[in-house]
């Protein structure tokens, strides 16, 4: 169930991306990226959640060589 | 000696240093001084880029129909995320996974390491440099 609700979403995010990529007064991920970051203060806080997440994954991850 | 690099060459360059370096990255073990190196290197970069990129002006006003797209981006991020929460706060772990425990079973050999190491190096370049990395 879990997993179909991850794919449900992925499949969903997918979909919306190739779509908006078609039509260009639609937001695609590119313009949502650059939206995103358009200011500094919001492009450093996003860039800090991104360390974060490398920090969570790689460096105190569980998943390695299990 | 003078050396000039194409476009071509220079991706190539880019692309088999990062290959290189998560590769190196993906074969240390968490909890380990050298790991915690190569994950914080490629942080303070992004972070540097970050706080070094000029903003960007906005581009004019948005209109109905990009407002409207950028509702739905917003719904599914917000999808996602309480998606995450839901398997978060459910359990047995092994029926509710969170996306840490599925990248986990990514990342328990050295190639899905690796790959998942090269986009999130990807994914910080592009985040640090917002829309110079987009138009660059």
């Amino acid at each position: 169930m879990t997993f179909a609700g991850y794919a449900a979403i992925v499949l969903s995010i997918g979909v919306w991306t190739f779509v908006t990529s078609r039509h260009t007064r639609w937001m695609s991920l590119s313009d949502a990226i650059v939206a995103l970051t358009r200011r500094r203060s919001a492009r450093i806080l996003v860039v800090l959640g991104w360390v974060w997440l490398g920090w969570h994954l790689f460096a105190r991850g569980s998943g390695a060589f299990k | 000696m003078n050396v000039r690099l194409g476009w071509r060459g220079s991706t190539i360059v880019v692309v088999g240093a990062v290959a290189a370096y998560s590769w190196i990255a993906a074969g240390l073990r968490p909890f380990t001084l050298g790991e915690e190196v190569l994950v914080a290197v490629p942080g303070l970069v992004c972070l540097a880029a970050a706080i070094w990129t000029p903003g960007s002006p906005q581009t004019g006003v948005a209109g109905a129909s990009m407002r409207g797209s950028a509702a739905i981006w917003l719904v599914l991020v917000v999808a996602a995320a309480g998606w995450e929460l839901t398997a978060y706060f459910s359990s047995p772990r092994s029926a509710h996974p969170t996306l840490s425990v599925i990248a986990d079973n990514v990342m328990s050999v050295q190639p899905g390491r690796a790959l998942v190491f090269a986009l999130w190096l990807a994914l910080g370049w592009i985040l640090a440099r917002g829309s110079q990395a987009m138009h660059a």
